[in-house]
């Protein structure tokens, strides 16, 4: 899983480079499932995706925090979108995406990955201003059909003081 | 600094390290007002070889300076301190300190690339004004000329014997001095009048000065020497044979020296010998035996030469590499020799390896840590001059008391507390300290105020502290202040502690004035900005009229402990040993319930509390019952209690790794989460601070 992932993400950055000029502005994003939301996020920010990881519980931290991971030595702490969204938690989940957020690492627990997709920036849309849902910042239909992108809002994962 | 101009690198290394040393003396010798002979000639030395290498350089204007404080001492060298008065003591202490600052700021510029200060007139004639006064206090008969004063020490030094002026075949010189060393500059090197007065000062710091002289005399002066040396080289005059010897080294140590030979003069009455043999090249050592002057050769020099040899400098990320590979050999060692793979097998021959090479990556270690450590005691002195120029500046006396100044710190860490530690003693100074004597006295207290700047490592952070006896912290008034800076809200009510921490918000200055050192309102929080930013914290103490204490905390960072790893439930957790006092089993009817459900243990006759960790993390697992699991009695400085674990696993050195930052962002330090570490089979485990996780138990 995970090396087809960082397989087919090198070769479509790859084709990206190739072709720069096509004139559309556009960006890559992972997809990613969590509970029945299809998520994205951009794919700059991925560093990798981890499987079967061992998380460290760790005390006195907020309860979607569900601690903390050994990356090649180095520690990444690992939210829960299912928790974060305020949905119960999938007790067998072990799928991590770490992203990079201005400097800081953090990996998410995610239901599935999804694919890869190439999404021009102008299909993004704006949530609709009534909208509560949290971590999102935009959404868009998928050019496939099979549904639609939350674009998830890096931001509103960092913490706030 | 990049210039790629090693000798100026040199140079600037050099000149800062003087600087360093200068100011230390002159410190110590304010505070016994008084300069001993040995501080004189030591500032002596150093005035000379930042005048000397700055006119290598070219940096004229420090030449001159460093020329005019030479002359200063020279005069008091010659007479000792009595020479100069009771009341001119202080001036004299503030030219030099003035001049090392001008030296300092000069350096900068050097460095900077920046055209130094070319207007220095005032400045020399405030030395030449107190060099007059000295003098003026002189009695006619001393020693040097007086109208000759400037150019006093340059002439005094070759002064001894009179120079020889007629070139014979074999040099001439005076028959005090028969070891001669005749040295040859590289054809058209240029400024060979400096460069045989650079090796004359390299030679004084192998060689007293009284057991040599050189021809011509007046190369430092004049340009015009060249020429002579040029012509027949420059010579070297030497009382014993030791001392040339020495000397040859230094020659062969100096840049652009074509060649050297010694000659032999012949001895006056005893010495028959070595009139056979003026061996006009090399092959000096066999004369060494020769004259049998025992007198000491210049022991001290010996000593002055050697640590500069065996010290170098390394780029400190190369260290940091270096700590951080030594930290992954350490955990994979300890991966390799208890692995799965390996239990039940009986290998005698791989238990002895693996021992050795437990025994080996400790030690490994053990280096590779003391390299980083260096004390603090370099960012400590600097705030000796700090308390100095204050007392001056603002009239009210103070002394800076230093305490634990050796404790060894990690670099990174010396170099970042300069800053908040400078901010706090200069805030201490200008709030803390009472503006006038009468009011400590008043008070009860010492005239003088005190400042003690101390640190401590207890092991798993250092602690520095910063103690005043001023007038300590109004509540009332720093709470207004508050309010009209908008920091604190006019309704509410606030306790003494929320009130000290105003005073490290941003934007926050008491002082209704602001002072040249303090009080332009961005020092406190920058303090505490910056020790946070090592992964420390600052907290403020205080009580009305006994003065402040201001207490920072800095983890050690990459630093290697001792640890016990403790399970609780499916948690694994590190305690650092020099904490444990000791671990036990109790059954429940040692509990004892106090009146708020909190429980109590009775140990060796005294009380303590017990904290059960399931219960304070709020962790799923684990043992309820006290007789299944075990007591860790705790200490922490003042605080001493019991932590309720289910198992022990084992005593480990661990690498204390920081916690992510985004975690840390939700206070963690303050329920005692301190770190983590990974362990040998690639888990992790957290690091408690036993003080810590007291404070938040008792919170709760």
């Amino acid at each position: 899983m995970n090396d087809e992932i960082m397989f087919a993400r090198e070769d479509e950055l790859e084709a990206l480079n190739a072709a720069p000029d096509d004139g559309v502005d556009s960006q890559k994003y992972l997809i990613f499932m969590s509970d029945d939301l299809k998520m994205g996020v951009v794919a700059e920010n991925v560093v990798e995706i981890l499987n079967n990881q061992t998380i460290t519980y760790l005390p006195m931290v907020p309860e979607f925090i569900r601690g903390i991971i050994n990356m090649r030595g180095q520690m990444v702490p690992i939210l829960d979108i299912r928790l974060r969204l305020g949905k119960p938690s999938l007790e067998s989940n072990t799928l991590v995406i770490v992203l990079n957020l201005e400097g800081t690492q953090l990996g998410i627990l995610v239901d599935a990955v999804d694919q890869m997709l190439d999404i021009p920036k102008d299909h993004i849309l704006h949530m609709p201003a009534h909208s509560t849902q949290l971590l999102v910042s935009g959404m868009c239909s998928l050019p496939d059909g099979t549904g639609t992108m939350m674009v998830l809002d890096c931001e509103q994962l960092l913490p706030h003081d | 600094m990049g210039s790629g101009n090693e000798i100026l690198d040199m140079y600037i290394y050099e000149t800062n390290t003087l600087l360093e040393q200068l100011e230390n003396i002159v410190l110590e010798a304010e505070k016994a007002d008084t300069f001993s002979q040995d501080n004189v000639n030591e500032i002596f030395r150093i005035m000379h070889t930042i005048k000397g290498s700055s006119a290598m350089m070219e940096f004229d204007t420090l030449a001159t300076v460093a020329h005019r404080i030479e002359d200063m001492f020279f005069v008091i060298r010659e007479n000792t301190m009595s020479v100069v008065s009771e009341d001119d003591r202080p001036a004299l202490f503030d030219v030099v300190f003035q001049s090392i600052d001008y030296f300092r700021g000069e350096v900068e510029k050097i460095e900077a690339g920046e055209p130094l200060d070319k207007d220095i007139d005032t400045f020399l004639s405030n030395i030449n004004t107190l060099i007059a006064k000295i003098k003026g206090e002189q009695p006619p008969a001393g020693a040097p000329a007086p109208a000759a004063a400037p150019s006093a020490p340059a002439a005094a030094e070759a002064a001894p014997p009179p120079a020889p002026a007629a070139p014979e075949e074999l040099p001439a010189g005076s028959q005090d001095f028969p070891y001669i060393l005749q040295v040859r500059f590289d054809e058209g090197c240029g400024m060979e009048n400096l460069r045989s007065f650079m090796l004359v000062s390299s030679i004084r710091d192998v060689c007293a000065e009284s057991d040599f002289c050189f021809d011509p005399p007046n190369v430092e002066q004049d340009a015009s020497t060249s020429e002579a040396v040029i012509e027949r080289g420059f010579l070297l005059m030497f009382k014993h044979a030791e001392d040339r010897e020495k000397a040859i080294s230094v020659v062969k140590g100096a840049g652009s020296i074509q060649d050297y030979q010694s000659h032999d003069r012949p001895a006056p009455a005893p010495q028959q010998l070595a009139k056979a043999a003026p061996a006009p090249a090399a092959a000096p050592a066999s004369q060494a035996p020769a004259p049998v002057h025992s007198s000491a050769p210049a022991p001290q020099a010996g000593a002055q030469q050697h640590p500069k040899e065996t010290l170098i400098s390394v780029n400190l990320s190369k260290l940091d590499q270096l700590s951080a590979v030594v930290g992954e050999i350490v955990i994979t060692e300890s991966m390799v020799t208890s692995s799965p793979d390996l239990k039940g097998l009986n290998l005698d021959a791989f238990s002895k390896s693996a021992r050795q090479l437990r025994k080996l990556t400790d030690e490994l270690q053990d280096v590779s840590m003391s390299l980083r450590m260096v004390p603090v005691s370099s960012v400590f002195q600097k705030m000796t001059r700090i308390v100095r120029d204050m007392t001056k500046k603002l009239g009210r006396p103070a002394k800076l008391t230093l305490v634990g100044e050796n404790t060894e710190v990690d670099k990174t860490i010396v170099d970042s507390i300069g800053d908040p530690i400078m901010h706090m003693i200069r805030n201490s100074m200008d709030h803390g300290i009472e503006e006038t004597q009468e009011e400590r006295i008043a008070a009860g207290k010492d005239p003088v105020g005190e400042i003690i700047l101390s640190a401590r490592d207890t092991g798993s952070e250092v602690i520095i502290e910063i103690i005043d006896d001023g007038r300590g912290v109004n509540d009332e008034a720093v709470l207004k202040k508050a309010i009209r800076q908008g920091l604190a809200s006019p309704d509410a009510e606030y306790s003494h502690k929320e009130i000290l921490n105003f005073l490290l918000a941003p934007g926050f200055s008491t002082n209704a004035e602001v002072t040249e050192f303090s009080g332009r309102g961005v020092g406190m929080d920058v303090v505490k900005r910056n020790v946070e930013e090592l992964g420390g914290n600052v907290s403020i103490s205080s009580e009305l009229g006994r003065g402040m204490t201001t207490t920072i905390r800095i983890p050690l960072t990459m630093a290697i402990m001792d640890g016990m790893e403790v399970t609780v439930g499916g948690s694994i957790f590190t305690i650092p040993i020099n904490n444990i006092l000791s671990t036990m089993k109790i059954s429940s009817q040692d509990v004892i319930h106090d009146s708020s459900s909190g429980e109590i243990v009775k140990i060796q006759g005294s009380f303590f509390p017990i904290i059960r960790a399931r219960e304070l993390y709020q962790l799923d697992g684990g043992f309820t019952d006290i007789s299944d699991g075990v007591l860790l009695w705790l200490e922490a400085g003042d605080n001493s209690y019991c932590l309720f674990v289910d198992e022990l696993m084992g005593q480990q050195q661990v690498v204390v790794k920081q916690l992510p930052s985004y975690v840390n962002s939700y206070n963690i330090k303050n329920y005692g989460i301190n770190g983590c570490t990974l362990l040998g089979d690639g888990s992790i485990s957290i690091i408690l601070d036993v003080a810590n996780l007291y404070t938040a138990a008792r919170g709760m």
